[in-house]
């Protein structure tokens, strides 16, 4: 397999799109950004006329990590039946790790519930294995995320107060950064909202080694 | 009385500079999110961000 430059800081996200579930969506892409990593995300994509599991394959075959929230797996008043699309693709990423050749077999996953046992209700095959619970909060999605990464990396990555931190400070900027764009804070799309997480990273940076050039010293 | 400036030295790694800021390691990051190598020099990396800005424009 012909991988691509950025196969090794991929991350592959499963996860639902509801409106409930889009402040932590707006979490994960910001800590793994600011872990150094790549999001991928179905959400990339508006091409109406690529079948969508296929496109779900593409993302797999070109990332490296994956997240997988199962917290949506559950009723609601809109249908009898829940939800199915995470765990089908959690399988496919499985089977690519299991059965594919080369840098596949280095996949590295992460689970996610809103419960950490919850799970074995609905899909007890993956017992044995750890998975996490945010318990729908954004600050713990960021600590595991933030905890993951650095496990599986091997990286040297700042500590989730860092991230905190910084992630707060985003979010009062929001605001701001997407009036200098002229885009509507409501209603950004997923590549317009990783470019401004991506900008604010970079603006970050430069004040550090600005401030590393005019050290002042008494 | 006024602070006297000293410039840091633009050959310091960026792992002596994270460490002089009280910064965690793999708080300073490449134009392109990835972490800066520890011995990378705080003048390549000025150039990258200068480049980087430089494309951004056009």
């Amino acid at each position: 397999m012909k991988e691509s430059p950025d196969y090794n800081r991929t991350v592959f996200i499963n996860c639902p799109f509801d409106e409930e579930y889009q402040v932590l969506f707006e979490a994960m892409i910001f800590i793994i950004l600011s872990c150094g990593f790549i999001p991928r995300s179905a959400k990339e994509s508006m091409n109406s006329d690529e079948i969508r599991i296929n496109k779900i394959i593409t993302l797999i075959k070109e990332s490296r990590y994956a997240i997988h929230d199962l917290s949506r797996v559950e009723l609601n008043c809109d249908s009898p039946l829940p939800r199915f699309n995470m765990p089908l693709e959690l399988g496919i990423y499985i089977g690519c790790q299991r059965f594919g050749s080369g840098s596949h077999k280095n996949k590295k996953y992460l689970v996610l519930d809103k419960e950490p046992y919850r799970y074995k209700k609905f899909i007890s095959d993956i017992s044995g294995q750890d998975i996490s619970g945010h318990n729908n909060d954004p600050v713990t999605l960021i600590e595991i995320i933030r905890g993951w990464i650095s496990m599986v990396s091997n990286k040297a990555i700042p500590g989730s107060r860092f991230h905190l931190e910084r992630y707060l400070q985003f979010k009062n900027e929001l605001d701001d950064r997407c009036k200098a764009y002229k885009w509507d804070y409501d209603k950004l799309t997923y590549k317009e909202y990783n470019t401004i997480i991506n900008e604010f990273i970079n603006d970050k940076t430069v004040e550090l080694i600005d401030i590393g050039l005019s050290d002042e010293s008494s | 009385m006024a602070k006297k400036t000293r410039k840091v030295r633009s050959d310091i790694t960026i792992g002596s500079l994270e460490k002089k800021l009280g910064l965690e390691p793999g708080s300073i990051r490449n134009p392109n999110g990835s972490d800066a190598r520890s011995d990378k020099k705080l003048k390549t990396l000025r150039k990258e961000y200068e480049k980087a800005k430089k494309k951004s424009k056009r």
